[in-house]
């Protein structure tokens, strides 16, 4: 579309012998450069005749030259680098992507799918990233929570010498107080079980209720076509070029996606919850009752007395 | 009943090692009330603990009722100590947060008697020692006296042979001190067990027919020839203070 603007401004009378450039917006403004701007590339002189407005998801170039001058700068006259290609129908895809690369052996075909793939694997792989760090990061948290339920019940166990002491010196079997101590620690981890899934289920709520809306904007790649219409451009003369009768907008088209953060919950992760939970205290009561089993009572009762 | 053949106990402390008894012989008979007094640190509670088969000596052998002590195994020592030996200790050593008469019923979980009979041995046990009225109390609840009478209760429900008891006035007044002991004297005649007291106060130690000193981890025996002559309804022991 651009090319065709191009056709048009380059056959019209008024352009003169100079060399039109179109700037994108930003380029622009980084350059301080506006219509009737002189751009130099590749040591040829460039008047700016407008600029272009892309969207931010789209690939923009900072200026847009007509073919046969790009050709000149780059010393191949009648080559071309880069191919974009319509079909007629998605269903041709596939036959045309076959045909041109039949056709030209040399090339790399890349269709609209391949390149989706990319950036679908690409974001499949950030994601899988992501996932395994969250996975990982989990598996560390359990540690460190597993790690200080025990060592608490540890230090339990070892304010409680005089306690587990007496009980051996009643008659009460190594096994029976470790297992005292592994029924306390595990009704100690279904009760913070049971506060943990509280807090957790009232933290989905609030994260449901409250967080902030976002959204996703999706632009088409590439220059988008619009209505004609006023666009940047100066309005003097003094190159001896006129821009209005060329007007021409390139507005990309975009889409907005709001997305609405949420927290699932399911039977599977409360069952999980339970489950961790009873675990943590089974753990932390096994290393406490071992640390109460090697107690001995003689010495349990000379450090209590 | 009691036959102690040189025993002698060392510890390692540290770097180093301490002699806390030395060779130390003694005789105990079925239904003998002893005493123990000595310097702090010098050996009675170690004494104790060997009687009571919560530790073991060193060297020598600690025969009780034809039982080297010494020679069993864990579980078993555990076993005698469940059926035998009641323990009162100086700070009552009562479990905070069990009630006065489930305290008492945790020295007969290990004989595996039904809930129902623990629970109606352990306030009878209370009611000997005149605290049934507090049975529900929790230790927190009761003052130092009515504590070391819970223990008591707790020593004497499961019917032990023998009564082990170390320092049980140290953290009484007087006057419940004074009670302290007569109860346990009373209920030592009434149930013709053996009781074992360790204790600093010499008022104490020679309410016993004889007490055992203990100086540097060495015993020697004192007749208290006055309780021996008018209080002891055992046939008399030996008349000469004995040294060992």
């Amino acid at each position: 579309m651009v090319s065709a603007w191009f056709k048009r401004v380059e056959s019209s009378p008024s352009a003169g012998n100079q060399l039109l450039a179109l700037v994108d917006s930003s380029y622009a403004k980084q350059n301080s450069l506006k219509a009737g701007s002189a751009v130099t590339i590749a040591g040829t002189k460039f008047t700016v005749l407008g600029l272009v407005s892309t969207s931010a998801t789209a690939s923009a170039e900072d200026i847009y030259v007509p073919l046969s001058e790009a050709q000149k700068l780059a010393s191949d006259p009648g080559k071309v680098n880069t191919i974009f290609v319509t079909a007629s129908s998605a269903s041709a895809i596939a036959t045309v992507q076959t045909e041109i690369q039949h056709l030209l052996p040399k090339a790399t075909v890349t269709t609209a799918a391949d390149l989706a793939n990319q950036v679908t694997g690409s974001l499949s792989t950030a994601s899988s990233l992501a996932t395994s760090l969250g996975v990982w990061l989990e598996v560390l948290v359990l540690l460190a929570a597993f790690g200080l339920a025990a060592l608490l019940t540890t230090a339990s166990v070892n304010r409680r010498v005089r306690e587990f002491g007496t009980l051996k010196a009643m008659g009460w079997h190594s096994r029976r107080i470790v297992g005292q101590v592994l029924g306390e620690s595990v009704v100690q981890g279904l009760i913070g079980g049971a506060l943990g899934i509280g807090l957790g289920v009232l933290g989905a709520f609030l994260v449901t209720k409250l967080a902030p809306p976002l959204s996703a904007t999706v632009g088409a790649a590439g220059l988008g076509t619009g209505p004609a219409g006023p666009f940047f451009g100066g309005s003097g003369s003094g190159n001896g070029v006129t821009h209005r009768p060329f007007a021409h907008t390139f507005a990309p088209a975009t889409h907005t996606i709001p997305l609405h953060l949420t927290a699932p919950l399911s039977l599977g992760i409360l069952g999980l919850a339970v489950a961790l939970a009873i675990a943590g205290g089974l753990i932390a009561g096994i290393l406490g009752g071992w640390r109460a089993a090697r107690l001995q009572p003689a010495e349990a009762l000379r450090r209590a007395e | 009943m009691y036959e102690l053949t040189n025993i002698s106990r060392v510890y390692q402390k540290g770097r180093g090692r301490v002699t806390a008894l030395k060779e130390v012989s003694l005789v105990l008979q079925d239904g003998e009330f002893l005493t123990v007094q000595g310097p702090t640190g010098h050996g009675k509670t170690t004494l104790l603990l060997l009687l009571g088969a919560l530790d073991r000596p060193t060297s020598g052998k600690v025969n009780f009722d034809g039982r080297d002590l010494g020679a069993l195994a864990e579980s078993q020592l555990v076993d005698v100590r469940a059926q035998n030996f009641g323990f009162v200790f100086q700070n009552y050593n009562l479990m905070p947060t069990l009630t006065a008469a489930e305290n008492v019923e945790a020295a007969l979980v290990p004989l595996k008697i039904p809930t129902g009979q623990r629970r109606a041995r352990s306030l009878a046990a209370l009611a000997e020692v005149g605290l049934a009225e507090r049975a529900a109390h929790f230790p927190g609840e009761l003052s130092g006296g009515e504590q070391q009478r819970v223990a008591i209760a707790r020593a004497l429900v499961k019917a032990p042979k023998v009564i082990l008891a170390d320092e049980p006035t140290g953290n009484l007044d007087e006057v419940t001190r004074g009670e302290i002991v007569v109860l346990m004297e009373r209920l030592w005649k009434e149930r013709g067990m053996t009781m074992v007291v360790v204790t600093h106060d010499t008022r104490v130690a020679r309410r016993a027919p004889r007490t055992a000193i203990i100086t540097n981890g060495t015993l020697s025996l004192r007749m208290n020839r006055d309780k021996a002559a008018s209080d002891d309804p055992k046939p008399a022991m030996s008349a000469e203070p004995v040294e060992i």
